[in-house]
């Protein structure tokens, strides 16, 4: 991302940010205070919201002059995302969840195998790598460490070329938090893919690369 | 798209209760509007299918339209008799092709008696065209012989051999019955679904017989009610109506059936018109409701919406989304609806035949109910994008964290 400038449609604040670069494989940590434009930065990497001059780059691809439904088929290709809370479709079952990932994307469907079957099982080793086993329930009678798991296995599914989290472990206690960042980072860093996550706890740093304070790099105007 | 089709099913299904109580909003809706269409045209088929056949319907002076209700199908009120002499004349004129008498006023059991001759079997039409045809045993012809319409039969377990006894009158109450001169029933007709079905027919000289008359086989009745006529050509009805209708010999009125059919509709129109209004308006009420639910639901899926969203759905998917499920939601309850109103006259439809002498030909899907789908298809369509394009809107303006 660089040089990227943005604004809510009927507001005179502008979000301006200089330049953001995240190598292939490196964990990103993001941190800063509420209101300074985290979730501005995660809309417009992510391609929900449109920026309205500069440059942003996914896997090599140009997401700021993209179209709305190329924004939507690049954000489907190449990005795992994962949310503070409630990730999960609540009456579709864990497996089925995770399946989703692949229901809007063709490459990272093919990716995560040929047939359905396939893409089941790949789906199933997924899910058995975040340690939860019972893939065929509910995700809204999961527990809350368990749905963000699930989250974070969807993520993975077809191999995209970037995670983007947003407070992934806000609602999980230290063991739990603990857990699921070692296991997604690690996960990410094994296929090659990078990671951006968002995040108020200074504690979680040592299981990235590096951190960037959000002021140095954006503000509102 | 079948992917999305089958989340918004699990979707639905997820919620079904609202979904069904939402359902059940446009199966009443439905249910009442193919019901009441049901039984409209089949109210009137089964008027239009009486007779047919029959140029002219003649009988004492009165309206044309209590003249065929009393003589065709035994509605309305009794009329004075015709003498024998001028059916006669009538029936010798050299452009009727033929003549059937009708005498009416007694009954057996509730049922309708009819006098009549052996022309009522050969020329009377019902149906398009359909002659009258005999199920069991032969046409009447000694003056003791009866022969049954298919209901009277199968409703009082009659057979070919049964004696009967008639009533003077239409309604049974014992201390006027003709019981010294007992019938037997020598045929039984087939079904019709006409008011033919429920009439005990026997001969004039019978009807005269129990009446004090005479019992010869040749003497000739005084007097009947009201006699059917078919034209050899039938542009010439209306010419004839006049010369009925300004006969010198005694007071007469000729009616054609179809045009005193239309008389009944006419009067019948404006109720009918104000009964699909009503029922249109229920299933606009039904319909509204669908809406009003689903686009209540929205607030508490945002958070779904901005999961697909997240994943890579487009916002048009989204609204697909919804707009299926409102699609859905009425296709079903319109299934469930047409098929309370099939079976509900399959089940309730004996009843009403017993009851109001209503026979309704319960067929499948015809023009109507595709008319009826049509119409939930489209409005349900219209209706689900009022809270498909708020979920498009919103979509677009949440980014990917709805609050």
């Amino acid at each position: 991302m660089s040089d990227v400038s943005f604004s809510y449609p009927g507001s005179a604040a502008v979000f301006r940010l200089k330049s953001l670069t995240i190598e292939a494989g490196e964990a990103v940590l993001l941190t800063g205070s509420s209101g300074s434009g985290k979730s501005t930065l995660l809309g417009l990497l992510c391609g929900i919201l449109q920026a309205s001059s500069g440059e942003i780059f996914i896997a090599g691809e140009a997401m700021s002059r993209a179209s709305g439904k190329r924004r939507d088929r690049l954000r489907a290709d190449n990005i795992g995302y994962v949310f503070q809370s409630f990730n999960l479709i609540p009456f579709l079952s864990a497996r089925e969840n995770v399946l989703l990932a692949g229901e809007f994307s063709a490459r990272r469907s093919k990716c995560a195998g040929r047939t359905k079957k396939d893409r089941q099982r790949y789906a199933e080793s997924l899910l058995t790598e975040f340690n939860v086993e019972d893939t065929e329930r509910r995700a809204s009678s999961l527990s809350v460490g368990q749905q963000q798991r699930v989250a974070a296995a969807r993520a993975l599914f077809g191999e995209p070329p970037l995670l983007v989290a947003d407070e992934p472990t806000a609602a999980l206690d230290t063991s739990n938090r603990d857990t699921l960042l070692g296991a997604f980072v690690d996960k990410t860093k094994r296929r090659g893919s990078s990671l951006l996550m968002v995040s108020h706890d200074p504690d979680v740093a040592k299981f990235f690369d590096r951190s960037i304070e959000i002021s140095s790099i954006a503000r509102w105007e | 798209m079948p992917m999305i089709l089958s989340f918004a099913l699990k979707s639905l299904m997820d919620r079904r209760l609202t979904i069904v109580l939402s359902m059940l909003a446009v199966a009443t809706a439905v249910a009442l509007l193919a019901s009441t269409e049901k039984i409209r045209s089949g109210v009137r088929a089964g008027f239009d299918n009486t007779i047919s056949g029959a140029d002219l319907v003649v009988g004492t002076r009165t309206g044309s339209l209590n003249l065929l209700l009393y003589s065709v199908f035994r509605l309305g009120d009794p009329l004075q008799s015709v003498s024998w002499e001028t059916f006669e004349r009538v029936a010798q004129h050299p452009d009727v092709a033929w003549a059937i008498p009708l005498s009416l006023g007694d009954s057996h059991r509730g049922y309708r008696v009819l006098g009549t001759d052996d022309t009522y079997l050969a020329h009377y039409r019902y149906g398009s065209d359909v002659p009258l045809k005999i199920a069991n045993g032969q046409w009447m012809s000694t003056p003791s012989d009866a022969v049954l319409g298919a209901e009277v039969a199968r409703a009082l377990n009659y057979n070919v051999g049964t004696e009967i006894i008639l009533s003077h009158g239409i309604v049974s109450a014992g201390f006027a019955d003709h019981d010294d001169a007992p019938f037997r029933v020598v045929g039984i007709l087939a079904p019709t679904g006409t008011p033919v079905d429920r009439t005990v027919h026997v001969t004039l000289s019978g009807l005269d017989a129990i009446h004090g008359g005479d019992t010869d086989e040749g003497a000739t009745p005084q007097a009947i009610t009201s006699f059917l006529v078919g034209m050899e050509n039938r542009p010439v009805a209306l010419q004839f109506q006049r010369v009925l209708n300004t006969y010198q010999g005694e007071p007469l009125t000729a009616a054609i059936p179809g045009a005193a059919l239309s008389q009944l509709w006419s009067v019948i129109r404006p109720v009918e018109t104000i009964l699909r209004l009503f029922t249109a308006l229920v299933f606009a009420i039904g319909m509204v409701g669908l809406s009003t639910t689903l686009l209540a639901s929205l607030a508490g899926r945002r958070r779904e919406l901005a999961i697909l969203r997240a994943l890579g759905a487009r916002p048009s998917d989204l609204m697909f989304i919804l707009t299926a499920e409102t699609v859905l939601t009425s296709v079903g309850g319109f299934i469930i609806g047409w098929c309370t109103a099939y079976f509900g006259l399959l089940v309730f439809g004996p009843t009403l035949q017993e009851n109001y002498g209503l026979v309704l030909s319960v067929t499948g899907p015809n023009s109507f109910d595709g008319l009826v789908f049509l119409a939930v298809l489209a409005s349900s369509f219209l209706l689900g994008l009022v809270p498909g394009i708020a979920a498009y809107r919103s979509s677009l303006n949440d980014g990917l964290s709805p609050g």
